[in-house]
């Protein structure tokens, strides 16, 4: 429930926002939703790292990773055409532990109702 | 709500990782707002194929505009006005091409500082000492006295801003996302500072400085002989004989006391760029009509630097490619004429040294008058640092761009200025340049083209020309310093009236030559004339030996065709081998030579003289002549506080031919005296062991493609922006003067007829973006030496084959 809430929220705060709204988005469902600290982590963190997979793949794919291959190079990563996937699973990972850690937050401040 | 330590702990972690990952860190971008799919770097993404049909509502058009996208993303615009065309022109260009725009604008400008941060610092200086903002200052104030032009350039800067406001963080270049930082609005001086940019490239070469240190130190008969003011060999543009049919002005005086002296580390001389252009007339051609090429060369860098499109309004139908930030077509071709350029190597920058009355450098002297300085505090903005000011004096020469202790240590563009010397450069005079493209862009006969040539400055270039009613002609154009013979071969003295500049050489007088009896015409950069052109241009110019071969494939071509002239676009055959390989393999001490030096040797025996990329006798001669020059002069020419530059390629290609015993062959710094043979025998031993110690065994890595191992770098130099390594072949010394990054950065052949043909293509694509598929897709076919079919729209008669995309730009209001 709670990750199906943040995937939702989040998808439609991004559209138009910049990227750090996802942590006042997990913060506040984590405050309102979530059961226990572990569970607000791992439904922040997993709610946003599939929305951004997602998303990632929707731009990605049609691109044959052309962009995400070069970037990886960028970040001195040798020259292949598998570099999109460490970029896909590093930048799903950053954006997981956002949402994870803002969950968790919003969680702890349960405990202070 | 009580306080919960916990809470506080998780809050402070969370904050302080998005501030982090919002924050950009040394090279490396912020990496939440980068790696974010949905506003990073992913948005940039293109799929492969573009949606087909598209309508945009823009403010600012006055009727409706149609771009129609080919197989190579050319956008061909046709507009009803000349105003809606170029703002059309400006919005497409930026939509591919804006942070190119941008980035170029704030090198040329001295603002890199501003989003690179300290390590700009210097460079940005250096671009402010020299006067690029003086002289794009100079130019829009002279631009907008002409209210046509004027109308061309707000027309193309409305454009790029209709673009810019509709941009939103997310659809930024990804060059934005990885520097962080926002595109700003364009002004019509940021084209000027792409046009100045030019000059910087092409026309700010100077060697005064290292030839008045040599004149100090060898005297001025050493220094003639061995830096003449005219070739060993040559073959001007204009062909020998050729007579000026005017009344040359009075020229200035050679004054006592020819230069100023310097009181008094060997530069290596740098090869000039190695452009090419040539038409023939119809009566050596297979159709009857007149067919034109253009090569020009330049460093190449991704994106693209030209781009090519179509622009089409009540008046003009015009193709071809011009340098984003530019409004028009630079190179090109319309249904009745195709030009095309190369650069003129003129003298037109000077030093002059400048004598202060006293400390506070206020004033200095000309003749026996004190004048003032004007102080110009330069503020630069410096991301992440104070900003610094930075005072530049210029004088009526122009600007003092280094003083005493001022000169930056690890610089290399500064090494060639000397310190307390002003500077003296086209580039800073007024010009209305764009109106020459204007004028080219709608011409249909020789006259238009005459016509046009007059209103351009600098950077000078050999405007070359055909048109259909069978005419053609080459002009080397621009604003030439009217001076005396080698005034600005050393450096000038600024107190002195007599070694200013005495105004131009008349346009009218510019070298110039229609339909010559040869039936042909070309330039690739070397002397524009011969000996009896009354006026003085510079004493030395790029080698002779591409415009020599040109010449001499465009003399025995009878009924050419479009795949002949493509095929001297790619001749790799070299005239500077021919003129020394056996030389050098006469005279070389076989009895000294071990064996793999003498299998090498036979490889180079063997050789058809064409740098072709499979061929590994390339790599040796290449390695060995440039060895051997150098061990020629570095003894005497190396000097760590004194630079000077070696002699010339021809002058040595002179000795070598011409002179057993000159005192050159001796190394200095050696007891024993070496004869030319030894020095030869020696050079050749060094090379085959560099090239055994680097490529291994004489195999497929001695090929020249691998050894010169040709790239393209991404204009900031980011990794994995760029190309691969491509295996091309070509030489300096040949038409297809491919080196390791410079290279042809727009190649064109024209056919003109009832029917224009055209063929090109760049070392890149369309767009700028890394993301997309036309971002370096002609790339593979320019290393092959292939060349695009080009698609001429005519109004009313668009070919659908041809036609992937159409956009229509509508008026919001």
């Amino acid at each position: 429930m709670l990750i199906l809430i943040l995937i939702i929220v989040s998808f439609i705060a991004q559209s138009f926002l910049p990227w750090w709204i996802i942590m006042p988005v997990c913060l506040i469902g984590g405050f309102f939703f979530s059961k226990s600290g572990k569970q607000a982590f791992w439904s922040g963190f997993s709610s946003i790292f599939m929305l951004w997979v997602i998303k990632m793949l929707t731009l990605s794919l049609p691109n044959e990773h052309l962009l995400a291959n070069r970037i990886g190079q960028v970040f001195m990563l040798p020259e292949s055409n598998n570099n999109w996937i460490i970029l896909l699973l590093a930048g799903a990972v950053i954006g997981g532990l956002v949402g994870g850690l803002s969950c968790l937050t919003g969680n702890s401040f349960q405990k202070t109702k | 709500m009580k306080f919960n330590l916990s809470s506080f702990f998780y809050l402070s972690i969370t904050l302080l990782l998005v501030f982090a990952l919002n924050k950009k860190l040394g090279s490396i971008p912020p990496l939440g707002k980068f790696l974010d799919p949905f506003n990073g770097f992913w948005q940039q993404a293109e799929p492969r194929n573009a949606t087909t049909e598209n309508t945009l509502q823009i403010e600012g058009l006055k009727g409706k505009v149609s771009v129609m996208f080919d197989e190579n993303r050319v956008p061909h615009i046709d507009a009803e006005n000349d105003y809606d065309l170029y703002f059309a022109q400006g919005f497409i260009i930026a939509r591919d091409r804006l942070w190119q725009m941008d980035f170029q604008t704030r090198f040329a400008a001295g603002r890199l500082s501003e989003v690179i941060g300290e390590k700009a610092v210097d460079l940005d200086k250096y671009n402010r000492r020299m006067g690029m903002g003086f002289g794009a200052r100079n130019m829009e104030a002279f631009v907008k006295k002409d209210p046509k032009m004027k109308g061309v350039l707000d027309a193309y800067t409305h454009g790029i801003n209709a673009y810019i406001k509709t941009l939103k963080p997310k659809d930024y270049p990804i060059e934005f996302k990885l520097l962080d930082y926002a595109p700003e609005n364009w002004k019509p001086i940021n084209s000027a500072f792409l046009l100045k940019l030019m000059s910087a490239t092409l026309a700010a070469a100077s060697n005064d400085f290292y030839m008045s240190n040599a004149l100090s130190k060898f005297g001025p008969e050493v220094i003639n002989d061995l830096f003449p003011n005219y070739p060993f060999r040559e073959d001007p543009i204009i062909p020998e004989g050729t007579k000026w049919d005017f009344q040359p002005v009075g020229k200035p005086a050679v004054p006592e006391g020819l230069s100023y002296q310097t009181d008094i580390k060997l530069q290596p001389k740098e090869e000039g760029l190695g452009s090419n252009n040539w038409a023939i007339s119809g009566n050596k051609t297979s159709t009857g009509f007149p067919m034109l090429a253009n090569d020009p060369h330049l460093e190449m860098t991704l994106p693209a630097i030209w781009y090519q499109n179509q622009l089409t309004a009540p008046g003009i139908n015009v193709y071809g490619v011009t340098i984003p930030g530019s409004p028009g077509v630079i190179i090109g071709f319309n249904k009745e004429v195709a030009w095309g350029v190369t650069n003129v190597g003129s003298d037109v920058l000077d030093w002059y040294k400048i004598t202060f009355k006293d400390h506070t450098k206020r004033e200095y002297l000309v003749g026996k008058e004190w004048k003032a300085v004007k102080k110009v505090v330069e503020v630069i903005k410096v991301r992440g640092m104070k900003t610094i000011t930075d005072t530049v004096l210029y004088t009526h020469h122009g600007p003092v761009v280094y003083q005493e202790g001022e000169k930056p240590k690890s610089f290399p563009k500064s090494n060639n200025i000397p310190v307390g010397f002003a500077l003296k450069w086209i580039a800073h005079q007024p010009s209305n340049d764009i109106k020459t493209f204007y004028e080219l862009n709608r011409a249909k006969t020789y006259a238009d083209y005459r016509a046009a040539l007059i209103h351009y400055v600098a950077p000078a270039q050999n405007f070359i020309f055909a048109s259909k009613e069978n005419d053609i002609g080459i002009t080397p154009n621009g604003y030439f310093p009217l001076k005396w013979k080698g005034q600005g071969k050393f450096l000038l003295d600024g107190s002195n009236p007599s070694h200013e500049w005495k105004g131009r050489v008349p346009a009218a007088h510019n070298p110039t030559v229609k339909n010559p009896a040869r039936g042909f015409v070309s330039s690739a950069n070397q002397f524009s004339t011969d000996t009896t052109y009354p006026y003085y241009l510079h004493w030395e110019f790029t080698g002779y030996e591409r415009g020599a071969r040109i010449n001499r494939q465009l003399s025995t071509m009878e009924k050419a065709t479009v795949s002949d002239f493509q095929a001297l676009q790619n001749d790799n055959y070299s005239i500077h081998a021919e003129n020394i390989r056996d030389v050098l393999l006469k005279n070389i001490h076989q009895d000294q030579l071990n064996e793999r030096e003498l299998s090498a040797l036979d490889v180079l025996k063997k050789w058809s003289l064409r740098y072709d990329a499979r061929e590994k006798a390339p790599s040796i001669f290449e390695w060995w002549h440039k060895r051997l020059a150098i061990g020629i002069w570095e003894d005497e020419f190396s000097d760590e506080k004194n630079p000077m530059i070696m002699p010339s390629r021809d002058r040595t290609v002179e000795l070598l031919i011409s002179d057993e015993k000159a005192i050159w062959y001796d190394n200095k710094n050696t007891s024993v005296k070496e004869s030319k043979q030894d020095i030869i025998t020696q050079t050749y031993k060094a090379t085959i062991d560099s090239l055994y110690k680097i490529f291994g065994e004489m195999g497929s890595s001695w090929e020249w493609g691998h050894v010169k191992g040709t790239n393209i770098p991404h204009l900031a130099k980011i990794a994995g922006f760029g190309t691969k390594t491509l295996y091309t072949g070509g030489s300096k010394t040949a038409v297809n003067a491919i080196s390791q990054t410079t290279g042809p950065s727009w190649k064109m052949v024209v056919s003109l007829g009832p029917k224009v043909q055209a063929f090109g293509l760049f070392p890149g694509g369309e767009s700028g973006n890394p993301g997309s598929f036309y971002y370096d897709n002609m790339v593979e076919k320019w290393a092959g030496g292939k060349l695009n079919s080009l698609y001429y729209y005519e109004k009313g008669n668009p070919d659908t084959k041809r036609i992937k995309q159409t956009i229509s730009l509508i008026s919001k209001n």
